[in-house]
């Protein structure tokens, strides 16, 4: 179990910090008490309504499934498998305890629940609650169990992926893309998810009353410092997984396109949002400038990932920090061109002093 | 020629290697050392992977500080252990490694066909064994006309035709683009074609040329 701790745990929750505090940081920064209390006494009136947070559940269920599986696979951690030498019953044991701590956050919230229930006595509710609850466990520790006894599994190419890649070759800033989708896929679909209800909320203010640029701008402060989780992984990728990378001949400006172009394919979806749902009023040069001050705020992290080795709980940091400077600077009407042109410029300065001197330690 | 000048690499604070002064002409070169020694790490400084101080330059004057990109196109280096993401194919890597290096796509055809990785050219890295790999990082240490290739543990895993293929290839890049060919290993080279031109050991995080007596 000592064992099992460090790896599935602790590197569980280290991985996850940024989501972590993302998830304080919009539970007890804009919501009151009462409000957690109200949306809780929303989610037990009926099982049918219940299945909203247990819906939520399954998906971070899902995050804890895939992080369990990429850690089996590691070549580090082979040494796991001795696992399978203890008695069943203890394997079972050792599963469900890991399980149920990567699975604390969702314990918690669900006795949260359970007591709101209690107290305006729905017991169908308590009940609905628990078996969720038990079935999660089960599913993580049964996958756990079956991971570690299935060690070297087959890999098999499915027909269109040998198809694919018999007739074409992949674009370098595709790489990244494919990895993403392939080993974070719960933090792509979770971070895209998150910028397209802000979009959607903030923009759906414009229709209720009269706004300048500003409360779009503050919109997309959020929506980029959102996306700081995929820069954070796309410079792990970089340094970690294309470490070779850096040996290579190419030219700053080649380099420079290709990391631009990357970026901009991971706010694609963003960009898409806020064409579709830009407010009638605000005219074409706003629309442009707002796309640019996105991709600016998301290339000055990118840089500040370069400038210094960071892990991701202190680019977080960093970049809450950040994100308060611009909304204030936003609100004093600072025209949003100018904090794009110099988030911009500061994140190319940063990058190309520091990219050959910088050395990378963190993992993730 | 290629000279390494007050060479030092440390991490927080701790020094791992230092070269006060090196000269290497055309030829092949052992390093040895413990495991930890910093063989891996003097390499990947060499090749411009990780920052170090002092610096290395080559007898026209490219060096690894004032021209990082001239001297990135003369360097190669093949990894003991290579990590390559496992969806991308050897196809992907080459190609994409091919273009940087400016080589002909008949050069990179050739040494494909060298190692036997045009066997399984278009399936992902994830599907290898880590011969395969090896093999694949090798192929790419000799793309381009590098003036020094660094090969780290180039014979662990490799089966004996493709050892063989090696030899030639670093004989073949020696004589042809006088490159100098540094490689660390563990087994004793002695054993196999490789002709070595000097040795050198790291002691006391300094290395220096080998003397067996």
């Amino acid at each position: 179990m000592k064992v099992l701790l460090p790896v599935f745990v602790r590197e569980f929750y280290l991985t996850h910090t940024g989501f972590f505090l993302l998830v304080i940081a919009f539970a007890g920064g804009f919501m009151r008490s009462y409000d957690h209390i109200a949306l809780g006494e929303f989610f037990i009136s009926s099982p049918l309504v219940l299945v909203i947070p247990i819906v939520f559940w399954f998906l971070y269920n899902l995050k804890v499934i895939n992080f369990n599986g990429e850690k089996i696979r590691q070549n580090e951690n082979e040494f796991i498998f001795c696992f399978m030498l203890f008695p069943v019953s203890r394997q079972w044991w050792m599963a469900i305890r890991v399980v149920l701590i990567q699975l604390l956050p969702v314990f918690v919230y669900g006795l949260f629940l359970s007591l709101l229930a209690w107290k305006h006595e729905m017991m169908n509710s308590i009940i609905v609650i628990l078996i969720a609850l038990k079935i999660l466990v089960i599913i993580s520790a049964y996958h756990l169990l079956w991971s570690l006894h299935h060690p070297n599994y087959e890999k098999k190419v499915s027909f269109i992926s040998r198809f694919l890649n018999l007739q074409f070759k992949k674009a370098f800033p595709l790489f990244f893309i494919e990895w993403m989708t392939r080993h974070e896929f719960a933090m792509l679909l979770g971070t895209k998810s998150f910028s397209a209800l802000t979009i959607l909320g903030i923009t759906a203010l414009y229709k209720t009353d009269i706004y300048d640029l500003r409360l779009l701008s503050i919109g997309i402060i959020i929506v980029s410092v959102g996306n700081t989780g995929l820069l954070h992984a796309m410079h792990h990728f970089e340094n970690f997984h294309l470490s070779w990378l850096k040996g290579l001949p190419l030219p700053f400006l080649k380099r420079i396109f290709y990391s631009l172009l990357t970026i901009v394919i991971i706010l694609l979806p963003e960009m898409v949002f806020l064409i579709q749902r830009f407010p009638a009023g605000q005219g074409l040069y706003n629309l442009a400038i707002s796309a640019f001050f996105l991709f600016s705020i998301a290339f000055l992290i990118y840089g500040l990932l370069y400038a210094k080795d960071r892990n991701q709980q202190e680019i977080m940091t960093l970049v809450f920090y950040c994100g308060i400077g611009w909304f204030v600077l936003v609100l004093f009407d600072v025209p949003i061109l100018l904090l794009g042109i110099l988030n911009a410029l500061v994140g190319l300065a940063l990058w190309k002093k520091f990219y050959y001197s910088f050395e990378y330690v963190s993992r993730k | 020629m290629l000279k390494v000048i007050n060479f030092s690499k440390s991490f927080s604070g701790e020094l791992i290697i230092s070269v006060p002064m090196l000269e290497l002409q055309p030829g092949t070169y052992w390093i040895k050392g413990e495991n930890g020694a910093g063989k891996t790490t003097f390499f990947k400084s060499l090749s411009g992977l990780i920052p170090c101080a002092g610096d290395v330059k080559f007898s026209d004057g490219i060096s690894l500080t004032r021209s990082p990109i001239r001297y990135r196109e003369r360097v190669n280096y093949g990894e003991a252990e290579p990590l390559y993401p496992g969806f991308l194919t050897a196809k992907d890597l080459i190609r994409f490694v091919g273009k940087a290096r400016n080589t002909a796509p008949h050069q990179q055809d050739l040494l494909m066909k060298k190692f036997g990785i045009d066997e399984y050219f278009e399936k992902p890295c994830a599907t290898y064994s880590s011969g395969m790999l090896k093999k694949l990082s090798l192929a790419i240490a000799f793309l381009g006309s590098p003036k020094l290739i660094i090969l780290d543990e180039p014979l662990i895993t490799l089966d004996e035709n493709a050892q063989k293929n090696l030899v030639g290839l670093i004989d073949e890049y020696i004589d042809k683009h006088e490159a100098i060919v540094l490689l660390s290993s563990h087994q004793f080279l002695e054993n196999t074609k490789i002709q070595i031109n000097q040795s050198f050991t790291i002691k006391n995080k300094t290395l220096t040329a080998f003397n067996p007596t």
